[in-house]
């Protein structure tokens, strides 16, 4: 599944370089020669015909050879790589401030229904899911780094710079973890078997982590698997706003850098990363529920 | 045509439907919904279909008016052959037979008025003129008990057993020959399937209707039905006359079949003796080898490990498939 | 001389809905024996199930209110006990099984581990002893091979196996009473001539009472010993059961019992359905709830409440009339 995914998105960058014209000028600079465009576009091979550009290029690709850098003079993949593990690192703890966030807000919501828990909560989770990123990253610089002079606003290293990036991605997917938690564990509660739970006389909070959870969890790990484009998209707001050496940030001045090689390197990488995610997400059903992880044969 | 012509006739049906168990599976499993079965239902008579899930009773009545294409074998309506139809014949065919279903809530378009929806089968085949339409619906309307004033409201604003019968007054809009019932009572209150079995029998005789009624509540089809199909895993087992099925059932399943049902009588229940069959019905994409029954049939012997029974003729219009009748 | 397990006096549950006020139960008063087997019948609306969902506390908190003179299990207060003294009853001296089996049992967990849940949650049994305990139910209730199905999951099973299931699970404590909603009505018939036969010979071994709700009067009439008959939210007769077949006394027993296919070796008499529906809870008339279907109905039916008829020791019909005179009482 991966490979054709790959290949895919590779396809469509493929097509998408050549919308704009002739895309040799993607790979040059102001100062550029006619002289060296020629050349440079002998050494793209974009004077072949576009089978054998497309088959060098997929070629190419296997072997993560995606250019050089424009700006820095390196192979792209490699600077791609080195601030891979940081936007991972970035990813995974903004992945469960969202979840330690946004699950106890979605099941507050969902088990107090109707009243003004519910209300206080789902409004929280509204404004959280209307407010962007960027918005949330700043007020935290505000208030943790300016006025309190707790937290650093930049740069990385240590833990306390991991604490603001992390909660302002967090806090910014946690509003759809919350929503589809609270539509989730509403769905559950309706469920024959949770009156059955009650009925041989489980008390309340066993009934929640051991019959309403376990199944509900499907669900959210469904949605949470499906968001994680979105958690990258905001990947890209957080890295910029503290100045996290992630790929995320560096592909936004790839881009301003007009740096295309890097920018190529980095939708390879990051679309691996999601399919991968789609991958570990099939992984964990299969934990999840009993059906798909034994088939569903009758006895 | 004349009474006792056979208006229907079901010659070897089959109707597999296919089922992916596993991602990579070599085969595709099948289940054998309706395997072979071949009977025929005479103008004028209710021919009640019963059986337990998995029989084929719904796959049946639901290929006979073509909802679903014949795996193999023939269905023949007033001698002609379906299949061989085309689309525009089929189309007009279809004026004669109707269908209707279970429940009556998800059988009538909520977003649309009764009237409408009464009229749809006119509409659909471009008959009538708007005025003429509308004085019909109406009299379909009053022709099964309901009030006049109903043309302009909405299904949610009736009970389950209004709603059935305003299933029945669109399914007699085109004036059919042959109605399948299927399951038409099951998903209504005690008393209101009084209502509705008793307004089918009247139609049937004021309009000249022939039925196939298919349930399980066996006690109600043998009140309305003239003869009897039993049906188990895609195949028929006993077909009879109603009165002599249920008091002369010869095939172990249907002994054991009419040896469950419960009667509204304490001192019978008290008495009777019963045998109803042990174990599950098992998975029609796995039936058992030769005659299906043969696992939980109290006299099943080696024959019937392997053979499979085909329907004979045993008296005056009763017919039993078992090696051992 | 038997002594009284379950008296209920004067239950009454409403549910507070957008719509106004639902009347789902009136003035609901009956008693059970120990070891006695008790069927409530009626139809769709007609407020039974409620009425024992209420005894446990098993309804919507938020939308039901339940109010009662008196809901009281032996020596227990059920109206007035704290919500865990409820939950210790619930499963171990009072069990309820349901009417879809296959939708009543928690998908994600097997099959053994949710029928060891009440031996752990009512700290019954250890470890071991629940799992040979609940080994033990699963051939009580007829499951072959049961060391494998325990397992199993519950999506591996069919509708008859499940309901084992779950009868294996109400019956795992013990419990004094055992009460079952429609347990068979999603069933095939023969698999429902199993469990009932098999419930049959549970309460033979186990002595259980039971009670038994069900809208079939077939099932009834072979089960139990004693009907209560609802319909709107009351009880409209009681008695036992041969009294309640062959001389019924209120007027929608009659017709139910008239609107029914008969049994075995009678002519084919003509169903007599019953005239109109039952009415909407959220409105109820005036008098009498069953005036405008019945077939005896005099003007004071519409006017007033009908009041509890004394027929003998254990026959009790609310009606105005006596339907075997078609006089006014």
């Amino acid at each position: 599944m991966i490979p054709l995914t790959m290949v895919g998105v590779l396809t469509i960058v493929f097509f998408v370089l050549r919308l704009s014209g002739d895309p040799v000028y993607l790979f040059t600079t102001q100062e550029s020669t006619p002289e060296e465009i020629e050349m440079l576009r002998e050494e793209l091979g974009f004077n072949k015909p576009l089978p054998i550009q497309y088959i060098r290029y997929l070629r190419r690709a296997v072997v993560l050879d995606f250019g050089t850098s424009l700006r820095y003079g390196e192979p792209a993949i490699n600077l791609i790589l080195a601030r891979w593990p940081a936007t991972l690192q970035l990813a995974v703890c903004a992945l469960l401030v969202s979840i330690a966030i946004g699950l106890p807000f979605g099941a507050i919501s969902a088990l107090k229904r109707g009243t003004i828990w519910d209300t206080i909560c789902s409004t929280i989770t509204l404004i959280g899911q209307g407010a962007p990123v960027f918005w949330i990253g700043i007020m935290l610089i505000l208030i943790f780094s300016v006025r309190l002079r707790l937290l650093p606003a930049t740069g990385s290293g240590t833990l306390k710079h991991l604490i603001l990036p992390s909660i302002t991605l967090g806090a910014f997917f946690a509003a759809r973890v919350a929503r589809i938690s609270r539509t989730s564990i509403l769905e559950v509660m309706q469920k024959k078997y949770i009156v059955t739970a009650r009925a041989i006389g489980t008390k309340e909070l066993r009934v929640l982590y051991l019959h309403v959870l376990k199944n509900a969890a499907i669900a959210i790990v469904t949605i949470i698997g499906l968001s994680i484009p979105s958690l990258i998209g905001g990947a890209v707001m957080a890295e910029s706003i503290f100045n996290w050496p992630g790929v995320a940030g560096f592909m936004v001045n790839a881009v301003y850098n007009r740096d295309y090689p890097v920018v190529q390197a980095g939708i390879f990488i990051l679309s691996f990363t999601v399919a991968v995610t789609n991958l570990v997400v099939d992984v964990l059903y299969t934990y999840l529920d009993p059906q798909i992880r034994l088939g569903s044969q009758k006895v | 045509m004349n009474d006792g012509q056979n208006i229907v006739e079901i010659r070897n049906l089959k109707k597999y439907f296919p089922v992916k168990h596993k991602l990579f599976a070599k085969q595709n499993c099948l289940v054998r919904a309706v395997d072979d079965i071949s009977f025929t239902i005479k103008k004028g008579e209710t021919l009640g279909l019963v059986g337990e899930s998995g029989c084929g009773k719904s796959t049946t009545g639901r290929t006979i008016v073509r909802l679903y294409k014949p795996t193999a074998g023939s269905v023949l309506y007033d001698g002609i052959d379906l299949a061989k139809l085309s689309k525009k014949e089929m189309r007009i065919m279809r004026r004669n037979m109707q269908i209707i279903f279970q429940d009556p809530f998800s059988s009538l378009n909520p977003r649309m008025t009764v009237g409408n929806i009464i009229s749809e089968p006119f509409v659909i085949h471009n008959m009538g003129t708007k005025k003429t339409c509308k004085e019909h619906v109406e009299a379909l309307i009053n022709k099964v008990g309901l009030k006049g004033d109903t043309y302009y409201r909405y299904p949610h604003e009736f009970s389950g057993g209004q709603c059935q019968r305003l299933v029945i007054a669109r399914a007699l809009a085109l004036n059919p020959e042959f109605i399948v019932c299927d399951e038409p009572i099951s998903a209504l209150d005690v008393s209101i399937q009084a209502q509705i079995v008793n307004l089918l029998e009247g139609l049937q005789e004021e309009l000249k209707l022939t039925y196939l009624f298919i349930a399980h509540d066996l006690s109600m089809v043998r009140y309305i039905s003239n003869r009897v199909a039993v049906m188990y895993l895609g195949k028929i087992f006993e077909l009879g006359e109603s009165e002599e099925i249920y008091t002369h059932p010869l095939h172990p399943y249907t002994k054991g079949l009419l040896s469950s049902i419960p009667y509204p009588n304490p001192k019978v229940e008290r008495t009777r003796t019963r045998h109803f069959p042990s174990g599950e019905i098992p998975s029609p994409t796995d039936p058992p080898s030769g005659c299906r029954y043969h696992p939980r049939c109290p006299i099943a012997d080696k024959k019937c490990k392997s053979d499979q029974p085909e329907l004979k003729s045993v008296g005056k219009q009763h017919w039993v498939a078992c090696h051992l009748i | 001389m038997s002594e009284t397990i379950l008296s209920v006096k004067n239950l009454n549950v409403q549910f507070i809905t957008k719509r106004g006020i639902i009347k789902a139960v009136q003035d609901v008063s009956y008693s059970l024996e120990k070891g006695e087997a008790v069927g409530i019948v009626g139809e769709s609306g007609c407020g039974k199930s409620v009425s024992v969902l209420s005894l446990l506390r098993l309804l919507p908190e938020n939308l039901a209110r339940i109010k009662s003179d008196e809901i009281r299990f032996c020596d227990t207060d059920l109206l007035h006990i704290a919500n865990k003294d409820m939950q210790n009853i619930r499963g171990s001296k009072i069990s309820i099984i349901f009417q879809d089996p296959m939708a009543s049992l928690n998908p994600v967990l097997t099959i053994g581990r949710q029928l060891r849940e009440p031996l752990i949650i009512h700290r019954m049994a250890k470890a071991k002893e629940a799992n040979n305990k609940a080994l033990e139910l699963l051939r009580m209730v007829q499951i072959p091979d049961p060391e494998e199905r325990m397992n199993n999951y519950p999506y591996e099973m069919s509708g008859g196996m499940r309901q084992r299931v779950m009868i294996a699970m109400s019956l795992i404590c013990n419990p004094e009473l055992l009460i079952a909603d429609e347990p068979t009505t999603a069933l095939d018939v023969t698999v429902q001539a199993q469990i009932i036969d098999l419930v049959k010979e549970l309460r033979r071994r186990l002595g259980m009472s039971l009670i038994w709700i069900s809208h079939d009067l077939g099932i009834i009439a072979g089960l139990v010993n004693r009907v209560l008959v609802m319909y709107a939210g009351t009880i409209v007769e009681e008695a036992l059961v041969d009294d309640l077949f062959y001389t019924p006394r209120h007027p929608y027993t009659r017709a139910l019992l008239a609107s029914i296919p008969q049994a075995e070796g009678q002519l084919k008499r003509k169903l007599q359905p019953i005239r109109g529906s039952p009415p909407d809870l959220l409105n109820l008339p005036r008098g009498c709830l069953f005036a405008e279907r019945c077939n005896y109905v005099k003007d004071v039916c519409r006017k007033e409440k009908p009041p509890i008829r004394r027929i003998n020791d254990n026959h009790r019909c609310a009606c105005w009339m006596d339907t075997t005179t078609s006089e006014v009482l």
